[in-house]
């Protein structure tokens, strides 16, 4: 897939992602912005029928889309780039929710942590053994996923 | 794949590199190339960026640990071309058994603790993300890993919860062992990203 080997350590994951989400949601494209927040949001109500099932498929049983479903949408007068926008568009709300929820469980623990609330059995880094600490930046890559 | 016309309508410098990889590997480029490069702003270019970043940036779990997660949440997410595509390069850089144990039962496999509490994170985050709470990330830290290390863990969910549903919705052909092996090949020697 790859072909240049790309680092761009000024920008952080968050950051990549929020570029991520804006191209797909609000960049140029066939379907409306609109019509593409609403699928990320998985806003059925909001929805023409015939996008319904097709969104709530890939959103929570992606593996069960058939052919059948995209010719449907196909049929009624969606373009293929079109289909193709609400697709990524569908997945990207799916891994944006994971992101998002992760995100605020994090900052859940740090306010916790920074309240005194640190859990019972937390043990800074620093004291852990060599063998649980984390893997150095550019470590060798051997077998040290198995304990 | 469902919606051939992705297969068109790249730009020329794509045209020739997405050739070059053809008679490079005598076989024609994985779909998921297609989609990547197909109105590539879009979506390709701003995708293949932060999974380079998450997979292959900085890190304190190494290469081999975050494409083991990759290859968890597919199998979750029963995305078989994302597990495939993905345990091959486990195979290659944490040894061939570790990818069946974890996917067998990740909670009896032979994982360093730090690992495991990502795993037990990753389950939860993938399968019910509305159930997620600051008790996963505490029990993280409690093996060691840092606040860097669950924001990768998070992301990583992210993104193959994001291209797992795409690889279905499209219907990616699954290469057999031998293009699975190459593709593995070129991912670690290469990246994600497409410029």
């Amino acid at each position: 897939m790859p072909l240049h080997p790309h680092h761009d350590e000024d920008n952080t994951a968050e950051d990549l992602f929020a570029a991520l989400r804006h191209a797909v949601l609000d960049g140029p494209g066939s379907t409306p912005s609109r019509v593409r927040h609403a699928v990320a949001a998985a806003k059925v109500d909001e929805l023409n029928h015939e996008l319904r099932g097709y969104v709530e498929t890939l959103r929570e049983n992606a593996w069960r889309s058939t052919d059948e479903q995209v010719r449907e949408l196909l049929a009624v007068g969606w373009s293929e780039d079109q289909v193709y926008e609400l697709t990524v568009a569908v997945a990207l709300g799916a891994g944006g929710r994971r992101v998002d929820a992760g995100l605020a469980a994090l900052a859940r623990a740090e306010t916790r942590l920074a309240a005194g609330a640190a859990p019972a059995g937390a043990v800074p880094t620093q004291s852990m053994p060599a063998s649980v600490q984390a893997t150095p930046v550019g470590a060798p890559e051997v077998r040290h996923a198995a304990a | 794949m469902r919606l051939p016309s992705l297969s068109r309508s790249w730009r020329f410098s794509d045209r020739v590199k997405l050739k070059i990889i053809r008679i490079a590997s005598g076989r024609p480029p994985a779909d998921i190339l297609k989609i990547l490069h197909y109105r590539r702003e879009f979506f390709g270019e701003p995708f293949t960026a932060w999974v380079h970043q998450v997979l292959r940036g900085p890190s304190e779990w190494s290469v081999g640990e975050r494409e083991l997660m990759a290859t968890f949440v597919s199998h979750l997410n029963q995305c078989r071309f994302c597990e495939g595509s993905h345990a091959a390069i486990v195979d290659a850089t944490l040894g061939p058994d570790l990818t069946a144990a974890v996917l067998a039962d990740w909670r009896t496999a032979r994982l360093r603790a730090p690992l495991r509490a990502a795993f037990e994170l990753l389950e939860v985050l993938t399968l019910h993300p509305g159930e997620v709470g600051p008790e996963l990330v505490e029990a993280a830290y409690a093996q060691g890993v840092t606040e860097q290390g669950v924001r990768d863990v998070i992301h990583i969910c992210g993104i193959f919860c994001t291209i797992n549903r795409i690889a279905d919705a499209v219907d990616f052909a699954v290469p057999d062992d031998k293009g699975l092996k190459g593709d593995a090949y070129q991912l670690l020697k290469r990246g994600y990203a497409i410029g």
